[in-house]
């Protein structure tokens, strides 16, 4: 066996491999942009496709065979074992879209609404990559509904975190500035099937924007089975789309709304219980009826609750989720 | 040539609940729970996947790494005989509940036991 270090070619440059080292890693250190967020294979910011060679099946965790028939894979957690041949996805993956409106709610909420350039096949409960002019990436999950707000039009929702770099931003932005997409990504979404089933859409902060567009595609498609919508902030008052929400509920006999925060406050009709314990509480008894569990928000929560819900029973095929991974700094040489 | 243990409970479609209900029992027991604390549930399933796959003699299309590098990490965090004994224990009351007999699991557990020494990280006894 050889054991000469693996090599990377990247536009026509060959690139000796660290021990160890992923592909976005060896590009950063050779001052190639690649855009990325969480670093650890969940956000798919940087996905890119290989045009040569072996890829680690670990690189295409997450992607779907489509996909990965393509070559692409994860940039982030890619450590090739051989050489490897590697492209962009370039800007044919890129859509642009214009920010149409910003707008501020409770819990340091940003309600961002934005217009493709053209249509973007997606399932609400999805995530978009979204691009700054300056190429900055973060990914956001989808809260629109392609069959109610028109298949151009992209709903945020965005929490404003001082000294944020993306949500900063937005926070400040003009309206009608151009950004870039990429994605849809994930596979956090309804589907019309068993639509007797009861469904649990749990969710801690923004994690409500997947979860509302999830609940509104699944009403909208017509879904007849008990839709419990159970999401939280830490304070009552950083409750926010609580109006919609009760519209939604009075239009539908089968939408649940349970609210929860640690801190209730004045509030009426907040539960004061954290998220995993009311779900724990109610999820087993449907288990056997076809129970289907959506959990977006703190990692914490989800990757806490989706392995308490298995545990009790709760099988992995039926639990969809999307952990909201926080940025991670580019590391090792490259941020030297 | 008899039909395998792997078919017998069902193949493929048969052991994702296989994996989930073996999964779920070593998540539970204190004595190995720990080397599989790891957050990513859906790769430590995958790969529990290929472990009941090998050791029901499933189809030979294990392309993973060899047992002994498998396992060399958890060798340095005190991987010993008694965790073996734990899984393999494990292993046959999920065959268990799958409905397969006893002699069927001694069967499985050789297997398991056969490889034993490379799990451990150990030259094969002599
Ligand atoms: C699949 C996926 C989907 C996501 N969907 C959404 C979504 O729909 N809505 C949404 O608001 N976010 C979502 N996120 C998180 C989002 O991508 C960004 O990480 C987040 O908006 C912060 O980016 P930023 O550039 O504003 O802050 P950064 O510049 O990355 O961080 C700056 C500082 O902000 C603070 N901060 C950032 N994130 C957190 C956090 N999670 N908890 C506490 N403090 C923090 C920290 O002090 C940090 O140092 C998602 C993430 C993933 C992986
Ligand atoms: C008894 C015989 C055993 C066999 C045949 C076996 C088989 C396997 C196989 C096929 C894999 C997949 C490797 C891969 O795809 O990379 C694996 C991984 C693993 N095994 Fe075992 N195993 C055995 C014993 C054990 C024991 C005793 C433990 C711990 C108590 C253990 C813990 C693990 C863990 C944690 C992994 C995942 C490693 C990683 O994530 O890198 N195994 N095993």
């Amino acid at each position: 066996m050889s054991h000469a270090s693996p090599t990377l070619r990247f536009a026509g440059e060959t690139i000796a491999l660290e021990r160890g080292q992923t592909v976005l890693e060896a590009l950063e250190a050779r001052g190639v942009a690649v855009p990325s967020s969480c670093r650890a294979g969940a956000c798919q910011s940087c996905t890119m496709r290989a045009v040569s060679g072996e890829l680690p099946s670990e690189s295409q965790a997450g992607l779907s065979p489509a996909k990965r028939a393509l070559g692409h894979f994860l940039a982030c957690v890619c450590r090739p074992a051989g050489d490897l041949e590697v492209a962009s996805l370039g800007d044919a993956a890129e859509l642009s879209a214009t920010i149409v409106e910003v707008r501020r709610t409770s819990g340091a909420v940003l309600l961002v609404r934005l217009r493709t350039a053209s249509p973007l096949d997606y399932r609400p409960g999805q995530f978009i990559t979204l691009l700054r002019p300056d190429g900055l990436a973060r990914p956001y999950s989808i809260a629109s509904v392609p069959a109610l707000d028109g298949p151009s039009e992209l709903h945020l929702h965005v929490r404003h975190y001082p000294g944020g770099a993306m949500s900063g931003w937005l926070a400040g932005v003009r309206e009608g500035v151009e950004v870039s997409l990429r994605g849809p990504f994930g596979e956090c979404f309804y589907v019309a099937e068993d639509r007797d089933a009861p469904l649990l859409l749990v969710g801690s902060g923004t994690g409500l924007a997947p979860l509302y567009g999830i609940a509104r595609d699944a009403l909208a498609g017509g879904h007849r089975g008990p839709i419990t919508l159970l999401y939280g902030a830490r304070r009552a008052e950083d409750l926010y789309l609580r109006e919609e929400l009760a519209l939604l509920a009075a239009e539908h006999d089968n939408l649940e709304l349970i609210a929860s925060a640690l801190e209730v406050g004045e509030a009426v009709d907040v539960d004061g219980r954290a998220l995993d314990v009311i779900a724990l509480e109610r999820a087993p008894a449907d288990f056997s009826r076809g129970l289907r569990v959506f959990l977006c928000g703190a990692p914490a929560l989800v990757n806490g609750l989706r392995r308490q819900l298995f545990m009790a029973g709760a099988s992995m095929r039926s639990i969809f989720a999307d952990a909201f991974l926080p940025s991670a700094p580019a590391t090792g040489p490259s941020s030297v | 040539m008899s039909t395998s243990i792997y078919e017998k409970i069902g193949g493929e479609p048969a052991m994702a609940a296989a994996v989930e209900l073996f999964y779920r029992k070593v998540l539970s027991d204190d004595r190995v729970a720990h080397f599989f604390s790891d957050v990513d549930m859906d790769g430590q399933m995958a790969k529990q996947k290929g472990f009941l796959t090998m050791v029901t003699g499933g189809p030979n299309n294990y392309t993973g790494r060899n047992m002994r590098d498998a396992h060399a990490k958890l060798v340095v965090k005190g991987l010993d005989d008694g965790h073996v004994d734990a899984i393999i224990e494990l292993l046959g009351e999920t065959l268990k509940e799958l409905g397969v007999g006893d002699e069927e699991i001694q069967q499985v557990a050789a297997i398991a036991e056969s490889v034993r020494d490379d799990v451990l990280g150990r030259s094969s006894a002599s």
